[in-house]
């Protein structure tokens, strides 16, 4: 339907054995080859001069009041007419089709994505009326991110319609679109969609050639494809492969040169190369007043390391380092503690496994019972297990705020990164002390070094240092001064602005 | 193997690393030991001796670019004399490193954890160290670049925090007992610096190097700024009797500090020299690697790279009874061991290399 898409022109190939067929014998192959689905509808019509036409389309995929409405009403009106002749001239104003057919191959996988297949009695070759329909979510507003400013559009399962909403937001004849399917039992339909000039040439030739080395039987969820894309294969807990539902988030990140990758029945796109701070920013820094958005944005990176850190770091407070607490609230959790039966290494990993079992539970409950998940694991849970003596108080707190802080995060994918890291800090932290809590940090940071996104230093511009893209990284300085693209992104057409 | 590329800012920054961290752990009471009250004019006095060898070791790597000193060693003096070279080279990175772990070690047995044993420390360590350095160089000088300055503003701050408590009246009288000890305390600083030498295995790497030497010097300044602080900081919060005695000086003062309610910031400590000592001992480590790989002409490094780390671990162990030997090793002969192969041989070597060039310049002249 839109004719926007750049296609990948495969040459169609004929097939003489097919085209040689009788018009009821194609049909009937046809059939056979789909296993006479209950849902693949086959309509044909004759007139007395014994002109046959049959239009095949699966009701399921195919927009049925389109083709009811036009190309059946056509046929119908046409045939009744008086020298109702059909032949290759007129059957084009006939269906509205300009696109033959000439194998069987290629008769089944239009039908699969939708389209009608026409078949005209003594004409060898079959035709496509483009009538891809079905079943699909409006265009809406997103479901796990929150905007409080900016647009309130998301992506929805409809490839068209996601690069639809990405096209809209920038008008640009360099915008560029390519399609391939992946998955050799489900020929999912994804896009590699890119800003020419912008984006670096090499990069998009990495992206095709990395899908185009996909072997897999079927692509459900974008991230199929993310773990093939990603420069370890995914042994690292970090998402090296951005993903959001939000369409401007995307665009911003084409528009500085990046490349993004939408699959045909996902609302989630994925974006390439990025680095560690695209996730722990959010697209709505740049919708509100850049000293706001600084302070968010430090606190932000804050609140992770929180999420990752602090129950570790409060564990080697309370066995390794006492010293370090204040005297007056050393004793106040020494009286907390006091008939405690276990250790905090303890107390900290029961309470972590609360909240990780009350945040998996609150997931999966339909929303109207979520509520009562909340109740029942603060006020029962918490308060309750400080009284029954199970935990101290402190703990609880620990946990809670680390909890909280790990909902700062805008990502969600490296939010849940903090949360299995978290777990490994407190091994090392109960063990090792002092000495495993920095040993867990320093490997942390060198593993966070040695990860790449298409090649670009996951760190970046930290490390290594970039000194014009500072400028958006901790701090969001005003509009006017970033001028410059990252620079590892897009390496040439640095400047944003050439005329300064 | 020649694809790592590396900053001349980020080799630079791991070396200013590697220097400061062991550095303010063992070498700032052996000075202090050495010159007392008057270790502020020693580090000065360093600093000629800091510039010199920087000069030597940057101009030979500007003369002979894409060669390591183990490389470079074997061109300039030929093949016998030069492997000999390369065998003291990769002895002396594989001794600072050894040195490096057992201090490490010793400092969180002595000060902070008494009853572990001091294997675990070394083992974590160098595991961690094995594990970046098969990542690569680049790995390692990046992760250096944040790190730093993450400890250079711990430094600042703690050095702010201490500010009350400082008496800088505690520095006088200056040269009290003549210059003999100050000067015994700037040869100690000297042999510490002479580490530097190690930059031979990694400015080849490095891809811009029109600015080397100038940020080089640069790198000298900045040193003898980390350690001006440090050693001026005990005499005068402790007084020039009591500042001298101590271990571990710097630790001392972390430990004392308070902000507000905040006492005793041992974790500042601890965080301080897990991440200096673990930058120094994956440089070094490193080095020998590339060392042995360069010196027997192997292609690759990373095999090297797990039983040197091996060996690490047990010669730590075995390179002395306890700390006090450590300590006396470094006071009474590190100095010259050190100053022989980190200052004297390249000497020689800058001057093999001058000479050399300067005749075949005449030659091309005479042709």
């Amino acid at each position: 339907m839109s004719n926007t898409k750049n296609r990948q022109s495969n040459i169609p190939q004929k097939d003489d054995q097919f085209l040689n067929k009788t018009f009821s014998e194609k049909i009937s192959e046809i059939k056979a080859t789909l296993g006479d689905s209950s849902d693949l509808t086959v309509r044909e019509f004759r007139n007395d001069e014994q002109i046959k036409i049959a239009i095949m389309y699966f009701d399921t995929l195919a927009d049925t009041q389109f083709i009811e409405e036009t190309i059946v009403k056509e046929c119908v009106d046409h045939l009744q007419g008086n020298e109702a002749t059909v032949n290759d001239q007129n059957i084009r104003e006939l269906f509205i089709s300009h696109v033959k057919i000439f194998s069987i191959k290629e008769a089944i996988e239009k039908l699969l994505s939708g389209n009608s297949v026409i078949f005209v009695e003594n004409i060898e070759a079959g035709f496509i009326a483009e009538t891809e329909g079905g079943e699909r979510r409006a265009v809406s507003e997103p479901a796990n991110t929150e905007v409080v400013r900016g647009p309130h559009e998301a992506f929805n399962e409809s490839l068209n319609t996601n690069i639809g909403l990405l096209r809209k937001r920038i008008n640009n004849d360099k915008f560029r679109v390519e399609i391939i399917t992946i998955g050799k039992e489900t020929n999912t339909s994804v896009a590699i969609v890119y800003i020419d000039e912008i984006a670096k040439k090499e990069l998009v030739t990495e992206i095709k050639q990395r899908l185009g080395d996909i072997e897999i039987d079927a692509v459900l969820e974008s991230y199929y494809l993310q773990e093939f894309l990603e420069d370890d294969h995914g042994y690292t807990p970090f998402p090296t492969i951005f993903d959001s539902e939000l369409p401007d988030q995307i665009a911003g990140g084409l528009l500085e040169g990046r490349i993004a990758i939408l699959t045909e029945g996902t609302p989630i796109a994925l974006l390439a190369p990025v680095t560690m701070n695209l996730f722990l920013s959010s697209n709505e820094d740049y919708y509100q007043r850049y000293d706001i958005a600084t302070f968010l944005r430090i606190l932000r990176i804050i609140t992770f390391l929180i999420s990752i850190a602090l129950p570790a770091f409060y564990i080697i407070l309370q066995t390794y380092h006492q010293e370090m607490i204040p005297t007056a609230l050393l004793i106040t959790f020494a009286g907390q503690r006091e008939g405690v039966p276990f250790s905090v290494a303890v107390e900290v990993l029961l309470m972590e496994l609360v909240f990780e079992i009350l945040r998996e539970a609150g997931l999966r409950l339909p929303k109207s019972i979520g509520s009562a998940v909340s109740i029942v694991g603060g006020l029962v849970l918490g308060q309750a297990a400080v009284e029954a003596g199970f935990v101290g108080a402190g703990t609880v707190i620990v946990v809670a705020l680390t909890a909280i802080s790990s909902f700062c995060t805008p990502s969600y994918s490296l939010a849940i990164a903090a949360r299995l890291i978290r777990f490994v800090l407190i091994f090392l932290g109960a063990i090792l002390g002092g000495f495993g809590f920095m040993l867990g940090l320093i490997f942390l940071f060198v593993h966070l070094n040695t990860l790449r996104s298409l090649g670009v230093p996951y760190l970046a511009p930290f490390s290594p240092f970039h000194k014009q893209d500072i400028s958006d990284t901790l701090i969001r300085t005003q509009l006017k001064n970033k001028k410059f693209r990252p620079e590892e992104v897009v390496g040439k057409n640095k400047q944003k602005d050439s005329n300064k | 193997m020649n694809s790592i590329k590396i900053s001349t800012a980020q080799a630079l920054m791991i070396l200013i690393t590697s220097i400061t961290a062991t550095g303010h752990l063992l070498f700032i009471p052996v000075i202090l030991n050495h010159s007392g009250r008057d270790s502020w004019i020693s580090v000065l006095l360093s600093f000629f001796a800091l510039i010199y060898i920087i000069y030597i070791i940057t101009s030979l790597s500007l003369r002979y670019q894409d060669q390591t000193i183990v490389e470079y060693s074997e061109v300039i003096l030929g093949k016998p004399l030069g492997k000999i070279f390369s065998v003291f080279f990769i002895f002396y990175f594989f001794h600072d490193a050894t040195l490096a772990i057992r201090g490490f070690g010793e400092f969180y047995t002595t000060a902070i954890t008494p009853d572990t044993p001091i294997l675990v420390y070394f083992t974590l360590m160098i595991a961690l160290a094995v594990y970046t350095v098969r990542q690569g160089l680049e790995v390692l000088v990046r992760t250096n670049q944040i790190s730093l300055v993450i400890l250079i503003i711990i430094g600042i701050m703690a050095s702010m925090m201490t500010l009350p408590e400082k008496d800088y009246r505690n520095l006088l009288p200056i040269l009290e007992f003549g210059m003999q000890p100050v000067l015994l305390g700037a040869i100690s600083l000297t042999s510490l610096f002479s580490t530097f030498v190690i930059a031979g295995m990694i400015f080849p790497y490095i891809y811009d190097r029109k600015s080397l030497k100038r940020y080089s010097l640069l790198t000298s300044v900045i040193l003898i700024i980390l350690f001006l602080g440090p050693i001026t900081a005990p005499v005068a919060v402790y007084g020039g009797e009591r500042g001298v005695g101590f271990l571990f000086p710097s630790f001392q003062l972390l430990r004392d500090l308070s902000i507000g309610d905040l006492q005793r910031l041992d974790l500042l400590g601890i965080m301080l020299w897990s991440i200096g000592s673990f930058a120094k001992i994956a440089l070094h480590l490193f080095a020998t690697s590339l060392g042995v790989a360069k010196l027997f002409n192997l292609s690759d490094y990373k095999p090297l790279i797990i039983p040197i780390g091996a060996l690490l671990i047990i010669v730590s162990l075995q390179i002395s009874e306890n700390f006090i030997e450590i300590y006396r090793f470094f006071k009474d002969i590190y100095p010259y061991y050190a100053n022989l192969i980190g200052v004297l041989l390249p000497t020689i070597l800058f001057m093999f290399s001058t000479i050399q060039l300067k005749t075949v310049k005449a030659r091309s002249q005479d042709v």
